[in-house]
């Protein structure tokens, strides 16, 4: 990808997200997404997803928005890849959702599958990235640290809520999928 | 004599994201939606096929046997399962779903491990294999069986004993019918194939790009094959046309949860139009129809915010309606009081209209419902005989050789004639039977007539 689309992607995903942010003041004190899920065991790493996500192997995500509890596809949605924090994305990919709510194949740089095959590998065997959802009336959506592992496609599906405040302050909905395999 | 309650496959689990005894949330999905989720937060996707699957079946087995023995709500927990993988599998809410790990599990999510002449699902115990060892599965052991040429069976027995059995025919929770066994494609013919269609025709009405199937007659044409195509690539399955067990089940599986909202929905025009007059603050031991309306309308909006748990509607205010009153004033914005005073009520009134006036159309309260998907005829009983009667009632009202019949819930004499007279004047086969083209008929004079009395 050249450096203007990179850059244009940047803009409108920022320009998207602070849409999100001037209606909620309260939102520009928080430095960092609050995680929803907390793991038993905490590992350091969950922000560097850069550095785990090595070449060497490539994986596909496709993002399915919907609402209604997923009963209802959501078309013409605004659908982001990107590393790094809200605060300072690293914006990877962008696409629209298609009439049944989907985004097109994302494809992105994992590490090797030959790094999932045996316990003794001390590489995290996946690459991790990050996801925001935007649409018109909808509060926007974020899910942190999406696993991808090399020759698979991942299905995400993000499920947004209609934004019913009566002031216009809504935060962000930040779904947190940072998780250690047990293996 | 006891009536012995087999193990069948639950419509939904009720997930504890914590310890047992942690002040943590429930998070409550479909089956396999569950079953996905654990396999691809417990293995690594990029496993050999074979040990994929003997690791799917022992977490299908797992839940199962968790849900079977009721081992967590017998001792009073309110949900099934936890996510703690020190005493259960891990879930990870809401996270991404490899998709050959959801092939294999629409493919084998009725299949379940039993120790033979024992109808429980066994407690299929497993561990990594290397930091934990266990008497069950391991986990890296069965990437190393699998490099051996071990079939998942072999892997099970390997770890399980020799005298297991697996059982594949397993009753679906909410789905009445059960895949025939074969695959249903283009040339076929029967009530099966009736029932898709009108499933497909109404899955289309939200998913625009499935096309709708004109002639709903139970012949599987070339448009009901695009029709399924279009369902297959909308919904993550391999687009082949072919209604194989993984389609069946993913139609039957929307349909019913999209059939349950859309009668939820109606039910609600009387509640919303209903005149209740609020007179006191509403908190926990009150009981009476204030109660059951604000549950009614806590219910439609936790269908759009998943953030709030649905609630039973039986008029008393107990512990769970006290959480979902302030779940929503938590989320809404409102003082945490678990107490429905004026200002909450008023809130809950004005996100419910807002819901119900932004709906996607198909979903309005005042439209008829989809075909309930069986043969209505004489002798009947029951809701969608009851809901058939109001729509050829408000017919019957604007034209004069069809009767107008009360509303009663049981098809009798009168019923019958007056879905013949109807057949009769819009050319159907006159059969006194209600099928999908007779329903479907009925339906659209029905949402005419509901419209032009609204102009």
């Amino acid at each position: 990808m050249d450096k203007t689309l990179i850059e244009s992607y940047r803009q409108q995903a920022m320009n998207m997200f602070n849409i999100a942010r001037t209606k909620n003041p309260l939102y520009n004190s928080v430095s960092e997404p609050v995680l929803k899920n907390m793991p038993e065991d905490i590992h350091e790493n969950s922000d560097k997803n850069e550095e785990t996500n090595g070449t060497g192997g490539t994986g596909y995500v496709i993002v399915n928005v919907t609402t209604l509890r997923s009963l209802y596809p959501v078309h013409g949605a605004d659908v982001t890849v990107f590393t790094g924090t809200l605060e300072s994305m690293n914006i990877i990919d962008t696409s629209k959702t298609d009439e049944n709510g989907k985004s097109k194949i994302f494809e992105l740089d994992v590490p090797s599958e030959s790094y999932s095959q045996a316990p003794e590998d001390v590489v995290v065997p996946y690459g991790t990235y990050n996801i925001l959802v935007t649409a018109e009336k909808y509060v926007p959506y974020v899910l942190m640290n999406v696993s991808v592992f090399d020759k698979v496609t991942s299905l995400q599906n993000a499920n947004l809520l209609e934004d019913f405040a009566a002031d216009g302050n809504t935060d962000p909905i930040i779904n947190d999928e940072k998780q250690q395999y047990t293996l | 004599m006891a009536e012995i309650i087999y193990p069948y496959i639950p419509e939904s689990v009720t997930v504890h994201l914590g310890t047992p005894d942690s002040n943590a949330e429930n998070v409550t999905v479909s089956f396999t939606d569950y079953i996905k989720n654990v396999a691809s937060s417990e293995i690594y996707p990029t496993w050999p096929e074979t040990a994929l699957r003997a690791n799917i079946y022992v977490i299908i087995t797992y839940t199962l046997n968790r849900i079977y023995t009721e081992w967590y709500r017998s001792r009073g927990y309110d949900f099934d399962i936890t996510n703690s993988t020190r005493y259960d599998q891990a879930f990870v809410k809401n996270r991404d779903i490899f998709q050959n790990i959801s092939d294999i599990v629409d493919e084998i999510f009725d299949q379940y491990v039993v120790k033979q002449g024992k109808i429980e699902p066994y407690f299929t115990q497993f561990c990594n294999g290397t930091t934990a060892k266990c008497d069950g599965l391991s986990q890296w052991g069965t990437v190393t069986l699998a490099r051996q040429g071990y079939t998942p069976y072999e892997m099970l027995q390997y770890y399980y004993g020799n005298d297991i059995n697996i059982v594949s025919d397993a009753k679906v929770q909410s789905i009445e019918e059960s895949y025939p066994g074969f695959p249903i494609k283009a040339g076929d013919a029967g009530n099966d194939v009736t029932i898709l269609q009108n499933e497909l025709n109404r899955i289309s009405g939200n998913y625009p790009a499935i096309p709708r199937i004109p002639e709903a007659n139970g012949i599987f044409d070339i448009n009901t094959e695009k029709s399924v195509s279009e369902f297959q690539r909308a919904f993550n399955l391999p687009v082949t046309g072919v209604v194989n067990k993984a389609t069946w089940y993913a139609i039957k599986r929307y349909y019913v949860a999209v059939k349950r909202l859309t009668d939820l929905i109606s039910e609600g025009v009387s509640y919303s139009e209903a005149e209740v007059p609020f007179s006191s603050d509403l908190s926990e031991g009150m009981s009476g129809l204030g109660v059951g309306t604000v549950q009614y309308f806590l219910n439609v909006i936790g269908y759009f915010n998943p953030a709030l748990n649905l609630l039973p509607l039986d008029n008393y205010f107990g512990s769970q309606t006290r959480s979902a009153v302030e779940q929503f004033q938590k989320f809404y914005g409102l003082p945490v009081t678990g107490i429905v005073d004026r200002n909450t009520w008023n809130e809950i009134r004005r996100i419910y209209d807002e819901i119900i006036s932004g709906l996607p159309e198909g979903y309005s309260g005042k439209k008829a419902k989809a075909y309930p998907g069986f043969i209505l005829s004489e002798g009947m009983r029951g809701n969608d005989v009851r809901d058939f009667q109001t729509y050829i009632s408000l017919v019957g009202r604007y034209y004069n050789d069809i009767p107008e019949i009360p509303v009663t819930g049981y098809f009798g004499n009168q019923t019958k004639n007056a879905v013949i007279t109807f057949q009769r004047l819009f050319g159907l086969p006159v059969n006194g039977v209600v099928g999908a083209q007779t329903w479907n008929a009925v339906a659209q004079q029905y949402d005419y007539l509901i419209e032009t009395e609204n102009l």
